[in-house]
């Protein structure tokens, strides 16, 4: 009921932003839906023991039995951190673009749209709701990028919608093929995940490839990841902090949702081919972040790499692996809008992000100056801040699966500590620049939700025991049913 | 000619009744066309099933579904109509909308070729009529007389090729076309078959027949254009489903592969075509070609599962298109012309009508949840369903169907990106009167017709199930 | 007081930052005092947790789960043992002196105090926790938070690039010190399931599980070198000292580079299961040692001689440790273990003093050239005077305490040269150390203080630094000359490895003076001085043979660019090599991968103009060569639509004739 309430809660939003006159009142609406939407999810996460097997807040009403179709939602301990992460994020990008001027009615309608299709993919536990709101994100996140982009934005924009557009067609035509080979013509994940063993290896190899390139395009992984830096660099702030907080989750959660159960055959075939493409975009982000020139494009391409470390913990495919991969979500959620939230807020204060052009930021902004050096040093995994414990975990069984080849993923976190430092010393630390002489402090809203993130992030690195034994508690069964638990 | 016979063809005698009244009213005809419409389809569901007029006229799920949307279309077609045509002449504008209507009624009733012939042709005559209904504007001339000469050869064909089917089967009772007088005249039924398929083919603007509709689509009216694309083509549609799919499974001819075959070429000719196109109205044309192969592909799969997919997308289509054309007519009336520039910023001058297109476009191109979505979800899952079962091919189909909607996802997105994204143009006159304010106004009965399409969206978005099921019901009814 | 009150050691300083950062300007000297009062209380409970420690027999150990992740269990906990005392003694009382110092030394700086003081507590707590840790995993975070700190406080003047870049450096090159020390965690947690110290000393190793302790024992001891600042690894102390003076002599001379010694010396029951990694420390301990010294005799920056100093000291460190872990796989004791302890002790004491001592100097002659020193003796008596009793305790002149401990450690470093001859080298190579390091400190001394003042009168006027800074130079002073004495109060009683050997001070004192050995390293000290006096006070450059000179100068130019190393690591291997494939991967990115998108795009153009197509180009936003590519196809159709209805009807006729066609092959 509780999932439904969060539907309907949004919906009237929706409804009375459309009615609202003046634009003050709208904002206020948009951040008090937010909020409202945000205690919810913080209520049905600590109200429910997670490490319970099964769905909890579960719902079931028939929607096309015709086609054995049905609104079926519910969470578990991996879908309940991307839930509440959504919500958190979204909240926090309402009151960071309070100041947002042009078309502000759109603005957070569109917002308040995509929280529920986004809210949606990770709630769904039929295919086919899965895959609707799967494609229903690209339609509010198009109109962001086009409406409030950068210069370049309907190249950006198009871009983004066709590749994925694209992509997510073929996953189609899996899910698909998926639902009538089975036989039992349904698309309700359990069922079908009862199924897996009817299916011929030949077919799951297939189908898995199929739901593969819809997943593998959103995360993004190399070689199909060049639409991001585009999107990211056009997109306004909150769409970014959107973007890479959790539409990149929808990729890597698909695979765990959908690949993982209904087809452990395919999944066993593609763990060599996974692993290497993980491995390779870790790498391949790092090394061209140390090119960047663009703040963004930068923090952009460190998204794919850590997207690449996710891949490798679910390609490990052990429950440890999945576990450090689903927190590495986790993580990678909280660390990545702030780093965009605060490269917005200088590019707002001083009115460029070009790394050459910035300088002493520490001295003329100091409270800029200290998020951007917190959101560096997080985001290059030190210790006592979230995203270490995440990567120690994948690391660990890393070194326990493939032995010394762990060396390869390590190596890039000196690489990502130094295009970090390096950006860090150029636009943070040295002289104070003509454009940062001139620039103004990061605002009141602005500083808040970046100081939220901070303390979270600090949080779950320092005592991330309840989230992970609640992750674990999903995380078991799914890798029992893959029948490959620890050895 | 029992009583029971006069009450089965009763919504056709209302429309005719109505459509002559309309010849001697004076004033208030678009009203009076809508009130008849709306008799006839209330009649609809006191019509009572069986076989009438000695077995050439037959009520069943199948042809009552028929004739819902042919009615519903007509109605769109009507509201749409009295604001964005200009005033003279328009009681014999009305008669006519109402004759082709009582012509596609005709084509779902026959059971027997002859009478499906004559209600197709009597549909057709209406619409070349239709076509050029603006005397002033060559443009529209042109169209009519291209439609009537492609229409003359065409049902010259048609014709042709049901009398040699008469010859090869000695009855022209659809039904039982496959009883074959003699094995040695299979081949003069084929022959006669193919014919058939061209003269139909024409009308639902099958890839080789299809050259006259882009011409006649954007010469005639933009409200005929509406009809034409939503109502005669799906009339094509039900005719060539009751000749190929309904009779001849029983001959076992290899038809899939062809219609595969013309599946993929009509809807990769007609996205083709369409992304290259300066005007909407032209790019709509092509659009709803691209369309029919979609629906093709319920021909080449020929299961129930199939036809149902191949149903559930004509009504989607119908719908949607009727709605789009009725926009276009609406722009072109109110002097913005038919080109993308002219649909700049149509969010700010005009919200509702914005939204409108936005939720049609985007179900067209078949972004989910919109029924064009669910439609086309339906289709490529029974052609998979039949690649699975046996026909390996079937599944390339659907891969090319899948493709061509992404390709038909550009030609669509730029129109949204130019109605939202772009700031209205001030100055755009087309020879017609400054635009007053900004905020353009809708004649209301328009207003109706986007009003009704668009809750078949938004219901159709969220509980498919009552459509899929009533259309489960007609096909079983006949398969 | 319970032991449990250790917990409160890493957690008050926290708060204090915590506080700091909050409060920062609000607070008397921008926090200072609430430093140095917690500095103080954190000292107080050291003290007596530390003298609880020694006196009882056995450790103390609590701990909690922090989390447990498939099939791991990872604690945070305490561990209490006589080295854990040690350190908590040594880090607790110099860091609470430097703080006082520290109130002078940085009122000028303002505003930007209360960072300076938050950072500094922040480093306070991450090293207490270092040191009280129960696991290697706690020891690895807080490694990492005070490396983090160090790069805080290098670069805590920022808008200098110098500084930036120094702190960049420093935090690299102890990353990659650190990633060592994450595979040896790794490599011990995969195999045997646990981190903690207890239960992995009390483990029986299998043999054929031998090649994991050695391997993880090897990656350990190339996290020490990271943090150590040991070859090759040692390139960032000396630009460390960017940083405030007082951080130098905290941070990078007294608390966080023995961090490294205290991990090898924790770590001492995996390292002595493999014996010939032992070695490997001892060598590079030795070798660093002798590396550094060479560097610090020309070097004319104070601080930096001073950083050269320390980083040959750790060597020596290394080098006692090395050796005490191969004598205990032979003879099951390690005299240099605690000989090294001992030092690190010494040194702790002494190298603090040194560096404040610098300081002082730079407060008052704002720069840190000697060339622009000399004969300040007159006008800064207290510092002079403090300073030469630390350089003659690093110089090992008895009875100071650098005499002892460097006793200690050659004898230590020549009674396991029976076993193994390589041992000697590196003794021979000790001794040279201890003839160097009397030398440059005395140079040092000689340029700095004594001699005519090389500065401009007029423009300089030195004075005594401030009480506030003489004050904790007094207070050094005497751990740094006494500190040897707890030898003869059985300093080898309380910290040792393997079982203790008792000696009763009387037999120590014969020990000593009885090894020709002892003689020999305070005739090479005394050598050493006098040579320092000779040449930079007395310029008797006459009394070195010519030839002699030729080889000081191109020794000295080799010295110079000490040795192109930093040349070699820092532009080549960082620089130039990295960055270049970083620019040639992302020109790989821009040109093959995003390029493929805009490569279909001309392709399809020339396509387009062979068929020379007329009509206008219709992209308007489509996205890619793929979307252009089908343009050009629909152009070509479009072709086909003359409009002319003669046309249409010839091709509904060819429609039927190909059906018919298909039909007749196929129909037969």
């Amino acid at each position: 009921m509780m999932i439904s309430l969060t539907f309907f809660v949004l919906f009237t939003a929706i409804v009375a932003i459309f009615l609202a006159r003046d634009d003050r009142l709208v904002k206020s609406l948009g951040v008090l839906a937010s909020g409202v939407v945000f205690g919810l999810a913080l209520y049905m996460w600590l109200g429910s023991d997670w490490r319970l097997p099964g769905w909890h807040y579960l719902e079931a009403y028939p929607w096309i039995p015709a086609f054995g179709i049905q609104y079926k939602v519910g969470l578990d301990g991996i879908s309940m951190p991307m839930y509440v992460l959504t919500t958190l994020l979204t909240f926090l990008s309402c009151i960071f673009s309070w100041d947002i001027k042009t078309r502000v009615k759109e603005y957070f309608t569109l917002f308040l749209l995509l929280e529920i299709a986004i809210l949606g993919v990770f709630v769904a536990l039929d295919l086919f709701l899965f895959y609707v709101f799967w494609e229903v994100v690209l339609v509010p996140m198009y109109l962001i990028i086009n409406l409030w982009g950068g210069p370049r934005k309907e190249y950006a924009a198009i871009k983004f919608f066709l590749y994925t557009f694209s992509a997510s067609l073929i996953m189609l035509v899996g899910i698909i093929a998926l639902y009538l080979a089975t036989g039992a013509k349904t698309f309700d994940l359990t069922e079908l995940a009862t199924l897996k063993n009817t299916l011929a290896p030949a077919l799951q190899i297939w189908i898995f490839a199929a739901l593969f390139v819809g997943f593998v395009v959103k995360m993004p992984q190399v070689p199909v990841h060049t639409w991001l830096p585009d999107a990211h660099v056009e997109a306004p702030t909150a769409g970014s902090v959107l973007l890479a907080g959790v539409l990149l989750k929808m990729g890597s959660y698909g695979i765990i949702r959908v690949s993982l159960p209904l087809l452990p055959a395919g999944a066993e075939f593609f763990q060599p081919i996974l692993l290497f493409i993980g491995v390779l975009s870790i790498i391949y982000g790092a090394f061209v972040c140390l090119a960047q020139q663009d703040l963004k494009r930068l923090v952009a391409y460190s998204s794919i790499s850590h997207m690449g470390a996710v891949l490798l913990g679910i390609a490990l495919g052990s429950e440890l692996g999945i576990l450090g991969a689903v927190y590495m979500m986790f993580a990678h959620g909280l660390i990545s809008p702030l780093l965009f939230m605060i490269v917005g807020a200088i590019q707002h204060g001083v009115g460029t992000r070009e790394i050459r052009l910035l300088g002493g930021i520490a001295l003329k902004l100091p409270k800029a100056g200290f998020i951007m050096i917190a959101g560096a040093l997080a985001s290059a995994g030190l210790p006592g801040m979230v995203q270490f414990i995440a990567e120690f975990l994948i690391f660990v069984e890393t070194y326990r699966l493939l032995g010394l080849f762990v060396l390869l993923p390590l190596l890039t976190v000196i690489i990502t500590a130094g295009y970090y430092l390096w950006a860090l010393r150029r636009a943070v630390f040295g002289e104070v620049a003509p454009a940062v002489a001139s620039g103004h402090d990061v605002k009141a809203y602005e500083f808040w939700p970046m100081l939220a993130l901070v303390v979270l992030i600090i949080f779950f690195g320092i005592w991330p025991a309840p989230l992970l034994s609640d992750i674990a508690g999903a995380v078991q069964p799914l890798v029992t049913l893959l029948g490959r638990g620890i050895p | 000619m029992s009583l029971a016979d006069v009450q089965s063809i009763a919504p056709e005698l209302i429309l005719t009744l109505f459509a002559l009244a309309l010849l001697f009213v004076q004033k208030r005809t678009p009203q009076i066309a809508v009130t008849g419409l709306l008799l006839a389809l209330l009649s609809l569901f006191f019509l009572s099933h069986g076989q009438f007029f000695f077995g050439a006229w037959e009520i069943n799920a199948f042809a009552l579904s028929f004739k819902a949307l042919f009615l519903a279309v007509s109605l769109l077609v009507v509201l749409g109509s009295p604001g964005t045509l200009p005033a003279e002449r328009e009681k014999e504008y009305y008669a006519l909308v109402l004759f082709a209507t009582v012509g596609m009624l005709g084509v779902a009733g026959a059971t027997e070729l002859i009478t499906l012939f004559v209600s197709f042709e009597l549909a057709s005559l209406s619409t070349y009529a239709l076509a050029g209904y603006i005397k002033r504007d060559e443009r529209s001339l042109e169209a009519a007389t291209k439609f009537f000469i492609i229409g003359a050869l065409s049902s010259a064909l048609s014709i042709y090729g049901i009398s040699l089917i008469y010859g090869a089967t000695n009855t022209t009772v659809i039904r039982d076309l496959a009883m074959l007088q003699s094995p040695d005249l299979a081949m003069a039924l084929q022959t006669g078959l193919i014919f058939v398929l061209a003269g139909f083919g024409f009308k639902i603007t099958l890839v080789p027949f299809h050259f006259w509709a882009p011409d006649v689509y954007e010469g005639a009216p933009a409200p005929v254009t509406a009809l034409l694309a939503a109502g005669s083509k799906k009339m094509g549609f039900l005719a060539l489903i009751k000749i190929f799919l309904l009779s001849l499974i029983a001959l076992q001819f290899d038809w899939g592969l062809l219609f595969g075959v013309l599946a993929l070429l009509t809807m990769t000719v007609g996205n083709l075509l369409a992304l290259v196109q300066p005007s909407v109205k032209r790019m709509l044309a092509y659009s709803s070609i691209a369309h029919a192969g979609y629906i093709l592909i319920a021909f080449a799969v020929a299961t129930e599962y199939g036809l149902t997919g191949g149903l559930f997308h004509i009504v989607t289509h119908a719908i949607t298109t009727a709605g789009l054309f009725l926009i276009v007519a609406l722009l072109s009336a109110k002097g913005l012309g038919e080109e993308y520039a002219s649909y700049q910023g149509l969010n700010r001058r005009q919200p509702f009508v914005a939204l409108v297109l936005l939720l049609s476009l985007l179900s067209l191109a078949g972004v989910p949840p919109l029924p064009g979505f669910q439609s086309k979800f339906a289709l490529f899952a029974s052609a998979i369903d039949g690649g699975l079962a046996g026909e390996g091919w079937l599944v390339l189909l659907a891969i090319g169907g899948v493709l061509n909607s992404a390709l038909s996802l550009a030609f669509y997105a730029r129109l949204i990106k130019v109605a939202y994204v772009d700031e209205p143009v001030e100055a755009k006159l087309v020879g017609a009167k400054q635009l007053a304010s900004p905020l353009l106004e809708i004649p209301p009965l328009l207003l109706v017709a986007l009003v009704l399409e668009l809750i078949f969206i938004v219901v159709l978005a969220f509980q498919p199930n009552l459509l899929i099921e009533a259309l489960r019901v007609a096909v079983q009814a006949v398969f | 007081m319970p032991l449990e009150a250790a917990w409160l050691i890493p957690l008050l300083p926290l708060a204090a930052s915590l506080l700091i950062t909050v409060l920062g300007r609000k607070l008397p000297e921008g926090g200072g005092w609430v430093a140095v009062g917690t500095g103080a209380i954190v000292l107080g409970i050291s003290l007596f947790i530390a003298v609880q420690t020694l006196m009882s027999e056995e450790s103390f150990r609590q701990s909690f789960t922090w989390f447990s992740a498939g099939g791991f269990e990872l604690q945070i906990g305490l561990y209490l043992d006589k080295l854990a005392a040690l350190m908590l003694i040594v880090v607790s009382s110099i860091s609470f002196l430097i703080l006082v110092y520290s109130t002078a030394y940085m009122h000028s700086e303002g505003p930007r105090r209360p960072r300076y003081y938050a950072e500094i507590m922040l480093f306070l707590s991450s090293m207490l926790g270092l040191v009280l840790a129960d696991n290697y995993l706690q020891v690895y975070i807080f490694w990492e938070l005070v490396g983090l700190c160090s790069f805080l406080l290098i670069g805590f003047w920022f808008e200098r690039p110098t500084a930036a870049a120094a702190a960049i450096k420093a935090f690299l090159t102890t990353r990659v010190g650190d990633l060592f020390f994450l595979i040896g965690l790794l490599l011990l947690l995969v195999h045997f399931k646990t981190l903690g110290f207890e239960e992995l000393f009390a483990l029986k190793i299998a043999p054929d599980q031998l090649w994991v302790i050695a391997l993880a024992g090897l990656c350990i001891f190339g996290g020490a070198v990271g943090k150590s600042a040991q070859f090759p690894l040692h390139i960032w102390l000396p630009d460390a000292m960017e940083g405030p003076t007082t951080v130098s002599a905290l941070i990078h001379a007294a608390t966080m580079v023995k961090a490294g010694v205290y991990l090898v010396a924790r770590s001492m029951p995996l390292l002595v299961q493999a014996p010939e990694n032992l070695l490997i420390v001892a060598t590079i301990g030795g070798f660093t040692a002798f590396l550094a010294a060479t560097m610090a005799l020309i070097n004319n920056d104070i601080k930096r001689v001073l950083a050269y100093s320390t980083i040959s000291q750790l060597g020596y460190m290394f080098l006692g440790l090395g050796v005490g872990g191969f004598t205990y796989a032979f003879a099951h004791e390690a005299a240099g273990y605690t000989a090294s302890l001992f030092h690190l002790m010494n040194h702790a004491f002494f190298k603090a003093l040194l560096f404040l001592g610098a300081g002082s100097v730079i407060h008052s002659m704002h720069t840190n050239d000697l060339r622009q020193m000399g004969g300040l003796r007159k006008f800064m008596p207290i510092t002079s005077l403090t300073m030469l009793l630390a350089s003659l305790a690093i110089a090992g002149v008895p009875p100071f305490s650098g005499f002892w401990s460097k006793d200690e450690l050659l004898a230590a470093v020549f009674a396991a040269a029976e076993h193994e001859p390589w041992l000697f080298v590196l003794g021979v190579l000790a001794l040279a150390v201890a003839f160097m390091t009397a030398f440059y400190m005395f140079r040092l001394w000689f340029l700095a203080f004594a001699g005519k003042p090389r500065y401009e009168q007029h423009h300089h006027r030195p004075h005594e630094s401030p009480v506030l800074m003489t004050v904790p130079l007094m207070l050094l002073a005497v751990p740094a000359a006494l500190s040897g004495m707890t030898l003869l109060l059985g300093f080898a009683d309380l910290i040792y490895h393997g079982k203790p050997h008792h000696l009763s001070a009387l037999e120590v004192l014969k020990h000593i003076f009885t090894s020709p050995l002892t003689y020999l390293s305070t005739g090479l000290a005394s050598v050493g001085i006098g040579l320092a006096y000779a040449i930079y006070l007395r310029d008797w450059s006459i009394v070195l043979p010519k030839p002699l000179t030729q080889i000081k100068n191109g020794v000295h130019k080799l010295l110079e660019q000490k040795y192109y190393l930093d040349r070699l690591l820092v532009e080549w291997l960082a620089g130039r090599v990295t960055l270049g494939l970083a620019w040639l991967v992302e020109r790989f990115d821009s040109l093959i991968v995003d390029g493929a998108v805009n490569l279909a795009a001309k392709l399809a153009a020339l396509y387009g103009g062979v068929m020379d197509l007329f009509d206008r180009v219709f992209v308007d936003g489509v996205v890619n060569g793929f979307a252009q590519l089908l343009r050009i196809f629909g152009q070509s159709l479009r072709r086909t639509v003359t409009g002319l209805v003669s046309d249409y009807a010839s091709w509904v006729v060819a429609g039927i004739v190909i059906l018919m066609i298909f039909y007749v092959t196929r129909g037969a």
